[in-house]
Parts: C-alpha cells; structure tokens; sequence
C-alpha cells in the first residue's frame, strides 16, 4: 500500500517533532513544544458592517491557522467552529463540500468559501488587497 | 476508484475511535514523545483519523 506512511504516526514525524517540537497535526509533541496560539475571535461590535463569518476548521489545519490569524489580525469577527469537537460543524461542512472535509471552510452570511487565500478572503470581504 | 477491503472497513466511527485513542495512548507510553498537553486538542485529532480510517480504510494522518 503506497500511503503506508501517512497512516498515524506518519513517516515523518520524528524529523518534524525534532524541527518544530510537534508533528504535523500537533498529536505528538516533544517537551520543547508550546502550543499554538491563534487568539480569540474579535468581538462583534454593534454597525461595524462586517458580515457575518463562521470559520470552520481543525485545529491542525494550517489553512485554518492562516485564515483566523488573517482576521484577527484586521480585526474581523467571526465565529469558530472545530470540526474535530462538533459534529454537527463536521456535517456541514462536508455537506457544503460535496461529502469532502475541506478546512477552513467559511460561510460569510451564506455564502460558502471553501479554503479561500488570504488575497481571496479579503477581496469578497472588501479588504484593500496588499 | 472502489476503496480496498481493510480490516477497518464496516467498522463503527465510535469502536475505530476508542481504537485511534488507545494507539495514540499507547504511542505516547512507549516512544520519546508526549500527546499534545490540550486533551480537546488530542482527543480532537484522533476523532480525526478514526474518520480517515472510516472514510479511507486506514488511520491517516488527518
């Protein structure tokens, strides 16, 4: 079977752990790891014009760390949903995707996007592109 | 493409967790490594590969 290696513990988990003092989805870590800290959704203030944004994702998903940094970092709320620790998020979020887990997948007042850029998220939310 | 009979397959999302968990547990005692310190965290990424191996037969890496 040629994804073997990919099965838990992964092929590559001892040189990760040794590099960045975790493996790649966090499982395993060494006693030099500090976990990972994305911060707290912003607040929602009454008329900031944001629309509403639930984020949906995994806490080992890069994608998903990259998008909330992204918000947070310009102050956009949003609400977080952990398909891993909800079900009913876990649904959702394969029914939207066609039966795939996909991360993040974010719905912005309806509208689902799918593992969208940084570049992308912040055009449909009307964000001056960098 | 039809997935490849494992010993996985018609297995129960909850016995293949209860299995990932134990495997993670066991991995944890006998090798250098620790679980991640957040146990959400832990218990969050072995419901993620018992899905793998509902989903794909086998427990991936999620």
């Amino acid at each position: 079977m040629q994804d073997r290696k990919f099965i838990c513990p992964c092929y590559r988990h001892e040189s990760d752990i040794a590099e960045t003092g975790h493996c790649i989805c966090h499982l395993y870590v060494n006693d030099e790891y500090r976990p990972q800290d994305v911060g707290s959704p912003p607040v929602a203030q009454e008329g900031s014009g944001w629309p509403r944004i639930g984020v949906y994702g995994a806490y080992w998903c890069k994608d998903t760390v990259r998008t909330r940094v992204f918000l947070n970092r310009h102050s956009i709320p949003y609400e977080y949903f952990d398909v891993d620790l909800d079900q009913q998020a876990l649904e959702k979020v394969q029914a939207w995707n066609g039966g795939q887990l996909s991360t993040p997948t974010l719905d912005i007042d309806g509208r689902i996007v799918t593992e969208p850029s940084d570049e992308e998220l912040a055009e449909r939310l009307g964000l001056a592109v960098e | 493409m039809a997935l490849e009979k494992t010993p996985n397959t018609g297995k129960s999302l909850d016995y293949l967790t209860d299995r990932a968990r134990r495997a993670a547990l066991r991995y944890a005692e006998i090798s250098p490594y620790e679980l991640n310190p957040r146990p959400e965290v832990w218990e969050g990424i072995v419901r993620g590969i018992a899905r793998q191996a509902a989903t794909f037969g086998w427990p991936f890496c999620p």
